[in-house]
């Protein structure tokens, strides 16, 4: 999307060659299931590694081997993940490699066929949730729906807002924009922006049904 | 030395073929080349030596490419001859061999080896190389710090000279490693050098791996995820082609694929700590101090004909002075690093303030203290 001017909310990743040709095998139809949780697991390490920069630090000063001080970092707050069932699941190896033994909730949202708004069927949290930082997790964001009621889910388990981070793999600047609306504090990764949505709401180019293609169910 | 035998012109060219041209003349060898190729041997750069063909008496249009090292050895029946060439050595040594075994020497060799016949070689040796060694050869033993009689059988003397040469090495790392002093290592970083985006992460891993305190199951947790940061970076400095492809919502995506195949070294062992991290790269080692590891692995590859723009070179931590190094004689590379310390330590030659041996912390091969 040329002409889309990205809120200050939403980070997108270096635009490396490198990534853009993970995002061109995941996205094209003839790639093998397991090429595609290959290449999506890379993109998804990315997205994790750039989420926890978004974590509060304090200083911290280290002796090294060498008897030197070395001037660092140390992580403040406790995180736990959240997927959004079932495609958000698929991000969760990623969040783990990364953070060993990391609490993980999860929240199943359906669109219901008859209303066409997302439903909340189950939510299991982390019971001290309210006071940790939350890496909310879901390849897509379309229209924006489902990551809105499950956002909803958390603040009524007293997460704050501004504690959630939401990682994606590929954006409409649609869903961007809905989700940006209704929670301005929330900080958006997201790998890729696509050109928009088509009339099933799908999002174009996109990769098709990402649960179906990395769980095999397509 | 005889590599450097200078290009005759068509009149001595007839003279050499007619056994009367006179090679055992100091005035037979080209200085000026000897000289470039030694200066910057002793620089860390490689060079380019000229092969000389004892048959057809001329130099050959290919070359041998010898790269700097910590120890140089330069051998020749005029190695003791010129000044200038003698300022650049540090040890210099005169191997007297009697002149009977000489002979014996010389005459299996021109005839095996150099195509010429007992006649050609006797006569030769009349009349050229046996005053040549009495005029020229013979008086240079006075320039020899070290004069070792009955070569090879000598190993008394072989044995002290080696052990000189170990001691030098230890009581002047530096300079001996590939007089370091000598390369500017102040200001910005080589232009093939890239470090990581400084990001919070990047910086809380690297405080969690230089921590002495740090337990190995974490050290190898930590060391692992910055090795996939790593090689990402690497993977998106190689080159690309544009492709388009169909996604299965029926739409084009104009993306990027691969141009090449590529493959991952690494330099035993510390190297090989990054490897699991690694998928398809170049060469890895944990850490660049000197860069003396570093540049004979890039040799390597160059022995085995990698071209040197196609080396992406990956580490974890490195000090500027073995950046600096390292491109100075790899000027093509590329080098990717998740962060650069300010410190070579010149005594020890340890980073600083550094992660410690990481091939010992990784492998858990520490000295109990």
């Amino acid at each position: 999307m040329a002409n889309y001017t990205l809120p200050s909310q939403c980070q997108l990743l270096e635009q490396t060659s490198q990534l853009k040709a993970l995002m061109t095998i995941i996205r094209a139809q003839d790639t093998s299931r397991a090429d595609f949780i290959f290449y999506a697991d890379r993109i998804i390490r990315l997205l994790v590694e750039e989420g926890l920069n978004h974590l509060p630090v304090v200083d911290k000063s280290v002796k090294t081997p060498t008897g030197s001080e070395y001037q660092g970092i140390d992580f403040k707050g406790r995180i736990c993940g959240v997927s959004i069932m079932r495609a958000g699941e698929a991000m969760e190896q990623g969040l783990r490699d990364c953070c060993r033994s990391v609490r993980i909730g999860k929240i199943l949202i359906q669109r219901d066929e008859e209303t066409h708004q997302p439903k909340l069927y189950y939510a299991k949290l982390p019971k001290d949730i309210e006071s940790r930082y939350v890496l909310l997790l879901d390849p897509m964001l379309a229209t924006g729906g489902s990551a809105m009621q499950a956002v909803q889910v958390l603040l009524d388990n007293n997460v704050r807002e501004d504690r959630i981070i939401f990682l994606n793999l590929i954006s409409a600047p649609e869903g961007i924009d809905a989700f940006v609306q209704r929670f301005p504090q929330i900080k958006i990764i997201t790998g890729e922006i696509d050109g928009g949505l088509d009339d099933n709401k799908y999002i174009v180019p996109g990769v098709g049904d990402f649960g179906c293609r990395y769980f095999g169910t397509d | 030395m005889d590599s450097f035998y200078n290009i005759l012109n068509p009149e001595q060219s007839a003279l050499a073929h007619a056994n009367n041209f006179d090679f055992d003349h100091p005035s037979a060898f080209d200085y000026d080349t000897l000289f470039e190729c030694l200066t910057n041997l002793k620089k860390g750069k490689s060079v380019e030596i000229p092969i000389y063909n004892f048959n057809t008496h001329s130099r050959e249009q290919r070359t041998k490419t010898v790269y700097g090292a910590n120890v140089i050895i330069f051998e020749g029946i005029f190695a003791l001859h010129e000044k200038k060439i003698m300022d650049l050595m540090d040890l210099k040594i005169f191997v007297d061999t009697d002149a009977d075994i000489r002979l014996a020497r010389r005459l299996k060799r021109d005839i095996a080896e150099r195509s010429r016949d007992l006649d050609g070689v006797l006569q030769q040796y009349m009349r050229f190389v046996k005053p040549s060694f009495d005029d020229y050869v013979q008086p240079t033993v006075k320039n020899a710090d070290v004069i070792i009689p009955r070569g090879l059988e000598n190993a008394v003397a072989i044995d002290l000279i080696t052990k000189h040469i170990q001691k030098q090495l230890q009581d002047r790392p530096l300079k001996h490693r590939w007089d370091l002093a000598k390369i500017d290592c102040s200001g910005d970083l080589p232009p093939n050098v890239i470090v990581l985006k400084e990001t919070n992460q990047i910086k809380g891993m690297h405080t969690i791996l230089r921590d002495v305190e740090t337990s190995r199951d974490d050290f190898i947790f930590y060391a692992e995820r910055l090795s996939t940061l790593i090689i990402e970076k690497a993977l998106s400095e190689l080159p690309h082609d544009n492709i388009t492809v169909t996604t299965p919502v029926g739409h084009d995506y104009q993306g990027k694929k691969f141009q090449e195949t590529i493959c991952g070294v690494s330099i035993l062992r510390a190297g090989s700590t990054m490897e699991t991290g690694l998928m398809r790269v170049c060469l890895d080692d944990a850490t660049v101090g000197t860069g003396a590891a570093s540049l004979m692995a890039v040799r390597v590859l160059r022995d085995h004909d990698v071209p040197e723009e196609n080396i992406i070179f990956l580490t974890f931590l490195a000090a500027s002075a073995g950046l600096h190094v390292l491109s100075h004689a790899f000027p093509k590379i590329k080098i990717i690093t998740s962060m650069v310390d300010p410190v070579l330590n010149t005594e020890t030659l340890w980073i600083e303030p550094g992660i410690g041996n990481f091939g010992d912390r990784y492998y858990g091969t520490e000295e109990d203290e």
